[in-house]
């Protein structure tokens, strides 16, 4: 039996839609234990005795219980709206990403641009939720957000075109089966490119996601939280499901791009496990790097993206270019 | 809104640049150097902002780009080392705490509770008002009860949520009735459970291990030196600090006669026998302690005091 | 020669508009409640105005009310991360008006408690000043932690001398409530070697961090006129490339039977605070050692312990006493009258005065500057307020 293809779109995307909130969930808990055990502590235990597995349950429950306030002085259509706004672009972005061959949304054959644009388009979720909130902390929030992701995206999409010169496609999984072979990953290729772009795709991806070291959007010791200091209840919890989805896009993004998506040892249906793990992996470096540093101040990270990420990774492409052209084409 | 330190928000004024030889504090944008000295601007520094330097001031100054760069990179290889480090290499310290609970030390200072006496069972609490007297909070009232033999509490209440744990009451109780316990659990959800009255701390007292801290051992242990003790207060002839009680005699308080039922000469008596010297109808009464008390319904027997 | 501390400081204006923000008296980095009004041009803070006293609790009231036996163990309460030190000032205030002194041993004892209490209050120091900069989501919080863990080690050897872990009471007229425990000193030495190792580990995470270093370098420079002029002082002053330590100029208690060394810093910024605060870890560290190896025989106090609430009483006279506290003078004055309780009781609270340079120092500063000097401040707004 075959479905047309707009319903089987609908069903890929269903599970899919699910499968990412189900895994964010179980990030956030992925992450606390993680930084827990990085800082002495246990983190969740007693919800889902032992280790808390039942604490991501408990959060979401306890988030739609909370009541909904909403300031009386707020603009309630864009206040309304903001936590939605946010969210659609952070999930969409899982449409491109195949998980193992053929298994995906749509395999875009432009899937990397469509996941840069898509992912870029947070910022007017996050603009509306500061503005409409009607709050200083949050407007200054807002106004940081705008400067910020502005000048990381740049980096960050230039880094995440290196491995698309690489492997000469922009679908993502042309760029995987690009990778193969013993020491085929890009992050192992092109004289030491590779890695360079990985790391600069790293800090990118921080500082577009606003963690530590580059959270100044959220900065709750000086901005108490930011864009969503209004927001409670279900709100909170749609924007903290964007913001955790949107991580964990670029950390499959950058699993695919650098670390040979799917490809591993074993059998074919190992795939989307070794993908999995890799993304984890990915998602933990972030977690450790925001665990281990101080904030920056605003004024100094737009001076670190303007002067050397984006210097360094507009190098980056241009050398991988050259590289690729020197070698006529063949594997570099 | 107060003016602290005058006058600081005054509407804006027509643009003004501060004058430069204010710059040693640095405020200023002419001297962004501040007093730091200029320090390599290279790599990714923000040189146009007020303070904050730039990224390459590690510690040995300009470096260069590369030098710059790479000890960055060690910076955060050892930034990361120190969090990786305590991921593998170290245990939690969190007690896992109403499942486990840590070791507490002998002076946990505690839940207050009344005490029996060890071999006749009765009441230890005479009712001198002593504690009361001596709390800070003031949050102890006793009534005392007098009898032949010795005097018993008539009531004691003890409004614990307001109590500090200052463990004045247990070091100035002469019968060492009142003590605090290991246990500091005092979460509740009707205030009116920790005013504690007589009976309620006596059960405290059976209920959890207490304290080491007791009236006696408290005195004993800041006792002046022996030399000085029991014989007035002479200067002390072993040792030089013993000669530190001459003043201290002097300020004797003569209040104090008013409370403890003797005079302040007492006090330099050696803290052992305290419990005997301090009351004059009292002290004896706890040794021998075989009349019953007046009031048989607010003391405990011997059968549940064991 | 006060003009510096006169000078109205406005930055001149920028051609935007103008926003004022509150910060406080709710805020995640008002380490109490601490309200500031900030003028703001886009990020940059133009002016700035404080209210303070929401934590006022009639302490030098209370100080009148209560006794001299009594009052010592509500004194920890101005300055709660310091406990020691607020009691060890008054005592030492009303030992000099009563001319009563302390036994050696005493004195070793109030210096162990000091030093370990400024261990304790520069841990928390170190944690919630990178939880400023380096957000309760981030590094900063994992420094924090750490902080708090050493923190809680020495609380540990309190609770175990006096069986308290906040409010201690462990000073008297005279000497101290409470000698050590059996196997104290050896679990003493334990926790600060441990601490001694750790601080390692904080200076490899904090010094090598490029982070670290441009939120600290350059930010809050307090001139060394300035500092003398507004009347800061702990480790603010020292990191302003003034020598003042009490413990140093004024001895009390024993001090000048040690050898440790004040670190003074001479660039006046939070960087210069913050190595200041850290070799003073190390110097507390070693007077601990010091002391411990010296501690002398003997009874830990001059007068009988306390037995009744009148029990000592100061002649007439006036008298003020001053300790080197963890954030700086702590100074108590005490109007006697012959009665068992004060007639006039006034603190000299070092966070209030050090809080006095804000108005100076943050004109100028981005948003995220204010946190970071804040906490290189280091007030407690118990000690403020009072
Ligand atoms: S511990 Fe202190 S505050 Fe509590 S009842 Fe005893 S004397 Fe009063
Ligand atoms: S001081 Fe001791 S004996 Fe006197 S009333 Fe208090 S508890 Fe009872």
């Amino acid at each position: 039996m075959t479905l047309p293809p707009l319903a089987q779109a609908a069903i890929a995307a269903f599970i899919v839609l699910n499968a990412v909130i189900l895994m964010v969930a179980y990030v956030t808990l992925l992450e606390r234990k993680f930084a827990a055990r990085m800082q002495s502590r246990i983190g969740p235990y007693y919800v889902g005795w032992p280790h808390g597995w039942l604490q991501p349950i408990a959060d979401a429950l306890k988030l739609m219980l909370k009541e909904d306030v909403v300031p009386a002085a707020a603009d309630r259509w864009v206040y309304n709206l903001a936590p939605i706004a946010f969210l659609v672009p952070c999930v969409l972005i899982f449409a491109t990403i195949p998980f193992a061959p053929g298994l995906g949304v749509a395999d875009l054959n432009i899937g990397i641009l469509f996941f840069l644009a898509v992912s870029a388009l947070e910022i007017v979720g996050l603009f509306m939720g500061g503005w409409g909130s009607n709050n200083k902390y949050a407007l200054i929030s807002a106004m940081r957000a705008v400067n910020q992701i502005i000048s990381y995206d740049l980096p960050f999409i230039f880094t995440a075109l290196v491995p698309v010169v690489l492997a000469g496609s922009m679908q993502l999984s042309e760029i995987v089966s690009a990778q193969t072979g013993l020491f085929g990953w890009f992050v192992f290729r092109a004289w030491g490119l590779g890695v360079l772009a990985l790391l600069a795709y790293l800090v990118a991806t921080i500082a577009a996601e606003n963690r530590v070291p580059f959270d100044i959007l959220e900065a709750e010791s000086e901005l108490v939280a930011g864009f969503r200091v209004e927001y409670s209840g279900m709100k909170f919890a749609l924007i903290q499901l964007g913001e955790y989805a949107h991580i964990l896009g670029t950390s499959f993004l950058g699993a695919l791009l650098f670390l040979g998506g799917w490809l591993g040892p074993g059998p074919a249906w190992l795939g989307p496990i070794w993908f999995l793990l890799k993304a984890i992996f990915v998602f933990l470096l972030i977690t450790w790097v925001r665990w281990s540093f101080v904030r920056i101040r605003v004024d100094q990270i737009l001076a670190i993206s303007w002067k050397l990420l984006l210097p360094l990774s507009i190098v980056l492409l241009m050398a991988a270019a050259f590289a690729v052209a020197w070698s006529g084409g063949a594997r570099v | 809104m107060s003016d602290f330190m005058g006058g600081l928000s005054k509407p804006p004024e027509p643009p003004t640049r501060s004058e430069p030889s204010r710059g040693v504090r640095g405020r200023t944008r002419e001297t962004r150097d501040g007093p730091r000295g200029p320090e390599s601007v290279t790599g990714f520094g923000t040189g146009t902002q007020r303070g904050g330097g730039s990224v390459a001031v590690l510690r040995d100054g300009a470096k260069g780009f590369w030098g710059e760069t790479l000890q960055l990179a060690r910076a955060v290889g050892r930034t990361m080392g120190v969090t990786f480090k305590n991921l593998v290499a170290r245990k939690p310290v969190t007690v896992m705490y109403p499942d486990v609970r840590r070791q507490y030390p002998d002076r946990f200072r505690g839940v207050l509770a009344l005490t029996y006496d060890k071999e006749t069972g009765e009441e230890n609490c005479i009712g001198c008002r002593l504690c009361e007297y001596i709390c800070p909070p003031q949050v102890i009232k006793v009534e005392m009860l007098k009898a032949k033999e010795r005097n018993w509490a008539k009531h004691f209440t003890l409004e614990l949520y307001s109590c500090e744990f200052c463990e004045l009451c247990v070091q100035v109780c002469p019968t060492d009735a009142i003590v605090m316990l290991k246990t500091f659990e005092l979460a509740t959800s009707d205030r009116r459970e920790l005013l504690l009255d007589k009976d309620r701390l006596h059960a405290l007292g059976l209920e959890h291990e207490h304290s080491w801290a007791t009236g006696t051992r408290l005195r004993d242990m800041q006792a002046p030196p022996k030399a000085a003790r029991g014989e007035g207060h002479r200067d002390g002839a072993t040792r030089g600090e013993a000669a530190v009680t001459a003043p201290a005699a002097a300020a004797k308080p003569a209040g104090t006669a008013a409370l403890a039922g003797a005079g302040s000469a007492e006090e330099s008596a050696t803290p052992a026998p305290a419990a005997k010297a301090d009351g004059p109808s009292t002290a004896e009464a706890v040794k021998t302690a075989a009349a019953p008390p007046a009031a048989p319904g607010e003391v405990k027997t011997k059968e549940t005091a064991e | 020669m006060d003009t510096e501390a006169r000078k109205v400081v406005e930055m001149g204006w920028g051609g935007n508009e103008r926003l004022v923000m509150n910060m406080g008296p709710q805020h995640p980095s008002a380490h109490g409640v601490f309200r500031a009004i900030l003028t703001l041009e886009g990020e940059t803070v133009v002016a700035v105005d404080a209210v303070i006293g929401y934590l006022h609790r009639c302490h030098e009231k209370l100080g009148e009310t209560l006794t001299y036996v009594q009052y010592p163990t509500i004194a920890s309460k101005t300055d709660y991360v310091a406990a020691m030190t607020s009691e060890l000032a008054y005592v030492l205030a009303v030992e000099h008006l009563g001319k009563f002194e302390v036994p050696k041993r005493a004195q070793y004892l109030r210096v162990i408690a000091a030093e370990l209490q400024r261990i304790a209050s520069h841990c928390l120091w170190l944690g919630t000043w990178c939880l400023d900069i380096g957000g309760a989501l981030g590094g900063g919080a994992t420094i924090f932690l750490y902080a708090i863990r050493e923190r809680e080690d020495v609380l540990d050897l309190f609770e175990a001398l006096t069986g308290a872990r906040l409010l201690y009471g462990f000073h008297q007229v005279g000497g101290t409530r409470y000698d050590v425990p059996a196997g104290w000193d050896k679990q003493v030495r334990e926790t600060i070697d441990r601490i001694e190792r750790r601080l390692d580990e904080y200076e490899a995470m904090l010094e090598d961090n490029a982070f670290f270093l441009v939120r600290t370098q350059g930010v809050g420079v307090i001139s060394p006129e300035l500092a003398q002029e507004v009347g800061i002082s702990g480790p603010l002053i020292r990191g302003s490339g003034i020598d003042f330590d009490l413990r140093r100029w004024a001895p009390y208690s024993s001090y000048e039977d040690f050898d440790f060394r004040v670190p003074v810093e001479t660039a006046g910024d939070c960087y210069a605070r913050y190595r200041v605060r850290m070799v003073e870890f190390r110097e507390s560290i070693t007077i601990v050692r010091q002391a411990l190896d010296g501690l002398p025989e003997g009874p830990i106090s001059s007068r009988p312990g306390v037995k009744s609430v009148g029990q000592v009483r100061v002649p007439k006279g006036e008298g003020y006493a001053r300790v080197e506290g963890a954030r700086g003078e702590v100074g108590c004055c005490i109007v006697a009258d012959g009665s068992p309780k004060p007639y006039r009781m006034k603190w000299r609270g070092a966070s209030f005065s050090n809080l006095a340079i804000l108005p100076h120092i943050l004109p100028g500063c981005k948003i995220a500057d204010v946190v970071a000097i804040m906490g290189s401040i280091d007030p407690v707004f118990g000690e403020v307020d009072r």
